[in-house]
């Protein structure tokens, strides 16, 4: 049986999970690897852990969004990733995407918030 | 740091062996820039074990590598393996039915039923096994079914058949009685053909095979019926064939037992009844064949009954088909 807090993890699950993609495609336009992202993202508020991740960069990956590379030159081997060609036109249309979407789902909540 | 090894090695041995050892290599690299974030100078092993814990088992986080899953055969491809299975299953024990009927019809020898049956039974795993196997083999090699060719019209999906669902227990009940039956029948006649014992009914004996295997028809087509979930115009068909089979059968044996039963000067029911509290062997063989008959002409007279219900839902159903053909939605004006 599922509690409410259970269900309520899950759609707040399901509601970040198309986010997460555009969040980080858009700190890609330059190279980092995965540790930096996740101290990047969590400065600009927003939390994500390494089981996520991960996999979610080699998904990316493998449709062809980002292009990845060991680099060994640091103190310890590193995976860098950054935006393909196709990754910074799929950013582009996600941004816009996403700024559509925030007006018009503003609107909506705005507009039941009046009804009451 | 030794519990990291552990850690990743655990890791390691649930990932796709292609990407492993570059996972392994990536994870190592963001757990220690981790542990150096968290610690002053060399880390502890209890800050490692926190880090760990947060990180989720091992499990958890090799399955996170496989966003659709692991399968053996995959939700893509199981609609295709259980059509292809349907048919190869259906195959592989219609092609022994009708070896067997061609070599009873066709060569002198007597079948041996518990062989035959045992043979067609064991054939049903091999089948389906196989199928799987190839599905699995199809499912590593990444090969998908295509999306369709076709646009989809909803204007050709197919009329409702107006069945009402078949009760699953009612279904599973009959293949339970079926399965039975069949096992007394098989088990009889066994024992009557190695001893020639007093069980054995020689006037009988030549239909048993057929009537087994008119038992047998009848559980496959039962579990059709419960697979499908409705009666489908194949299945009546095929019931049909088959109760018009046992009838004959049951016909035939109830006309031997008779004509024996006059000979022995038996004539009815409350005779036989009297006879099998007569005591003595000979009188009590021929109270149970009075017995037997009376249960056939009981099967004989359900069988018929549902035959008579067979053909007059088939008959509605053609009807239906076409009133529904002809009497197209009405037309929004």
């Amino acid at each position: 049986m599922m509690t409410l807090n259970d269900q309520y993890q899950k759609l707040n699950q399901e509601l970040r999970r198309g986010v997460l993609v555009l969040a980080v495609l858009s700190q890609l336009r330059a190279r980092k690897y995965g540790y930096s992202l996740i101290e990047e993202l969590t400065e600009g508020g927003l939390e994500i852990d390494q089981g996520t991740l991960y996999p979610l960069l080699r998904r990316l990956e493998d449709q062809g969004l980002l292009h990845s590379e060991w680099d060994v030159s640091g103190s310890r081997p590193r995976r860098y990733y950054e935006l393909t060609g196709d990754g910074e036109r799929a950013l582009e249309d996600l941004e816009a995407d996403w700024h559509a979407l925030v007006q018009v789902v503003r609107g909506l909540l705005e507009k039941t918030e009046l009804e009451e | 740091m030794e519990l990291i090894e552990r850690y990743l090695y655990q890791v390691g041995k649930r990932l796709p062996s292609k990407k492993r050892v570059d996972i392994v290599l990536e994870l190592r690299s963001s757990l220690e820039d981790q542990l150096d974030a968290r610690s002053e100078g060399e880390p502890s092993e209890a800050q490692a074990a926190e880090l760990l814990t947060e990180m989720g088992s091992p499990e958890s986080v090799a399955a996170s590598y496989y966003p659709e899953g692991q399968y053996l055969i995959g939700p893509t491809l199981y609609p295709l393996f259980r059509m292809v299975g349907g048919i190869v299953l259906a195959a592989v024990i219609g092609g022994q039915l009708i070896a067997v009927a061609a070599g009873a019809i066709f060569s002198q020898e007597s079948i041996n039923v518990l062989e035959t049956l045992a043979r067609i039974l064991l054939s049903v795993p091999t089948a389906i096994g196989w199928v799987a196997i190839i599905f699995a083999i199809l499912q590593r090699a990444g090969v998908r079914p295509g999306p369709e060719d076709e646009p989809f019209d909803p204007r050709q999906l197919p009329a409702i058949s107006g069945e009402k669902p078949v009760s699953r227990g009612e279904q599973i009940f009959k293949i339970g009685l079926g399965v039975a039956l069949l096992t007394v029948l098989i088990v009889y006649y066994g024992q009557g053909a190695a001893a020639g014992g007093y069980i054995s009914i020689p006037a009988i004996n030549p239909y048993l095979p057929w009537f087994s295997l008119v038992l047998l028809v009848g559980i496959l087509i039962d579990i059709v019926i419960l697979w499908h979930g409705e009666w489908r115009t194949s299945t009546r068909i095929a019931e049909l064939v088959s109760n018009l089979f046992g009838l004959l059968l049951l016909g035939l044996m109830i006309q031997a037992l008779t004509s024996l039963l006059n000979a022995a000067g038996v004539a009815g029911f409350a005779d036989g009844m009297a006879l099998i509290q007569a005591g003595d062997l000979a009188s009590m063989q021929l109270g149970g064949m009075v017995l037997l008959r009376f249960v056939l002409i009981v099967a004989f007279t359900l069988t018929a009954v549902d035959t008579v219900v067979q053909v007059v839902r088939l008959v509605q159903e053609r009807l239906q088909n076409d009133q529904m053909d002809r009497t197209s939605l009405p037309t929004p004006r």
